[in-house]
């Protein structure tokens, strides 16, 4: 399980259940509509987080420790996969990695309290400190959609978002406090303007990431931040009754998901400016990540080991289904109309999956 | 630790009132239990006595009682009956239903009282319901 094995993952993949299906196909034993699960990497202690290259070719994993590892060919079967890089530069574990395909860069956020921006140039990863100012772990960072800035999750109880200043050529960050407890994750809406994060003090929240120098101000569904300063708290959501584990806002930024510890699901959308909250409880154990496939369908997976689709139809979310769908009742004949009907289903999803993935080579 | 303060002032400033509202519901559901498993109405019993938990309530007597009339209820029902009166609940009632009713299971064989019987429930449960009601049960802040 390349994308979702071990614990965290921070990259996108629904490449890897696309690349795994023709491969399966091409073997002659592909099972219909199942994910096909493939290791890959046989890292004994887990896999803590990974990122996907712009163009889908490579990948950086952590394998549960300070290093990242690049692979090369990891759109091609595994027994081309090749270690091309290693990034060295943390104490501790690695907890999150993101990679930014509007210039090619790495951020890489670990345990030992600091970040650090990669940029490739002549054959090379270098590595240049981010100066976070947290004294507790950062456990999540992902880079703003336009790329100028990435903002970092932290038992600090703050989110530095960090931007770069050339005068001084350093990464340089700016706080957004109001967390009573450990942030667990950070996404951007699509304007870049807009971070949302959850916290284990249970609430889900939605900040202006505003920063005067660099941004141009947008009046979004969720926020103007015309109106509004750097880490002004734009909206709060308490519908979770667990820790918030992960956020995720949707393709074109009208609706904003999370999931708790409490096993539950909760969409967030704006109507007449005010916003209408979701709650989905599922009846297995809770997700650890979420993830919009486009702006109708969304995947979270967790504890249960089985990721769960979730689907918008006309205006009110629903569960789909697993994507490892296990025969229910006795009989093959049972085993196949299951596949059957939520083949059906999921067969619109599909285009879409397979849309968003030329979104992504494309930019 | 502020949460806590404002917790206590919050219950030092609620009215009489309120709390006899709940003692006084506590009591009508009782009420309404006793007469139907009178009747022998197991799964009426048992979804009468699951409606409206006092959830959070500052007042632990009302919550003792609640648990006594929701535990009598389970534990008057056959073994037979488990899985029937669970499949109802799941299917023909809201879903915070079958969370409730895995919260007072936890509550039950907390205090240690009928937990052959509870352990029973809790299988039939889980076997309808999933895993979900259970993490809820330990997640949930306002406890029954």
């Amino acid at each position: 399980r390349a994308a979702a094995g071990g614990a965290r993952g921070a990259g996108t993949g629904p490449a890897s259940g696309r690349a795994a299906r023709r491969r399966a196909r091409a073997r002659g034993t592909e099972r219909t509509r199942s994910a096909m699960a493939l290791r890959i990497v046989n890292a004994k202690h887990g896999i803590t987080c990974h990122a996907w290259s712009p163009d889908r070719k490579r990948i950086a994993v952590c394998e549960n420790s300070e290093k990242v590892i690049i692979y090369l060919n990891a759109d091609q079967d595994k027994v081309n996969w090749i270690k091309e890089h290693e990034l060295a530069a943390h104490d501790l574990v690695v907890s999150a990695i993101d990679w930014s395909p509007v210039h090619n860069k790495i951020v890489t956020c670990s345990h030992d309290r600091n970040a650090f921006v990669w940029t490739y140039s002549q054959g090379t990863w270098k590595a240049s400190m981010a100066i976070l100012r947290i004294n507790r772990a950062a456990l999540d960072v992902k880079w703003s959609p336009d790329g100028s800035k990435f903002a970092v999750a932290s038992g600090a109880k703050v989110v530095p978002v960090c931007h770069y200043e050339g005068a001084n050529d350093w990464w340089i960050s700016k706080m957004i406090k109001k967390h009573k407890s450990t942030v667990t994750s950070v996404a951007w809406h699509p304007s870049s303007q807009l971070l949302a994060t959850g916290s284990t003090d249970f609430r889900c929240r939605v900040f202006s990431a505003f920063i005067n120098d660099i941004d141009h101000s947008t009046n979004t569904v969720f926020g103007d931040t015309g109106r509004t300063r750097f880490g002004d708290l734009l909206l709060e959501f308490e519908a979770c009754n667990g820790w918030v584990e992960d956020v995720a806002w949707s393709p074109s930024g009208s609706t904003l998901a999370y999931i708790g510890h409490d096993s539950s699901v909760n969409f967030v959308s704006m109507a007449n400016g005010s916003p209408q909250v979701q709650t989905l409880k599922s009846r297995d154990l809770p997700n650890s990540k979420v993830f919009f496939l486009s702006d109708n369908v969304v995947v979270a997976a967790g504890h249960s080991f089985n990721p769960e689709i979730y689907q918008n139809a006309s205006g009110s979310w629903s569960f789909l289904g697993n994507l490892n769908q296990k025969g229910s009742g006795a009989g093959g004949m049972a085993v196949s109309r299951t596949y059957e009907r939520f083949g059906k289903k999921v067969g619109s999803t599909e285009r879409t999956w397979s849309h968003s993935r030329d979104d992504w080579a494309e930019r | 630790e502020d949460d806590e303060e404002e917790e206590q002032q919050q219950q030092q400033q609620q009215p009489q009132v309120e709390r006899m509202g709940e003692a006084a519901e506590v009591q009508a559901r009782q009420r309404e239990v006793a007469g139907l498993l009178q009747h022998g109405k197991h799964r009426e019993a048992v979804k009468a006595a699951l409606q409206n938990p006092p959830l959070g309530s500052h007042d632990q007597a009302v919550k003792d009682m609640n648990t006594e009339v929701v535990l009598n209820a389970i534990c008057s029902a056959s073994d037979s009956e488990i899985d029937k009166i669970v499949a109802d609940l799941y299917h023909n009632s809201s879903p915070d239903l079958c969370d409730t009713l895995v919260k007072y299971i936890y509550k039950g064989l907390a205090d240690r009282k009928y937990c052959g019987v509870l352990l029973k429930w809790h299988a039939s449960a889980v076997n309808m319901a999933g895993l979900g009601p259970v993490v809820r049960a330990m997640t949930d802040r306002k406890t029954v």
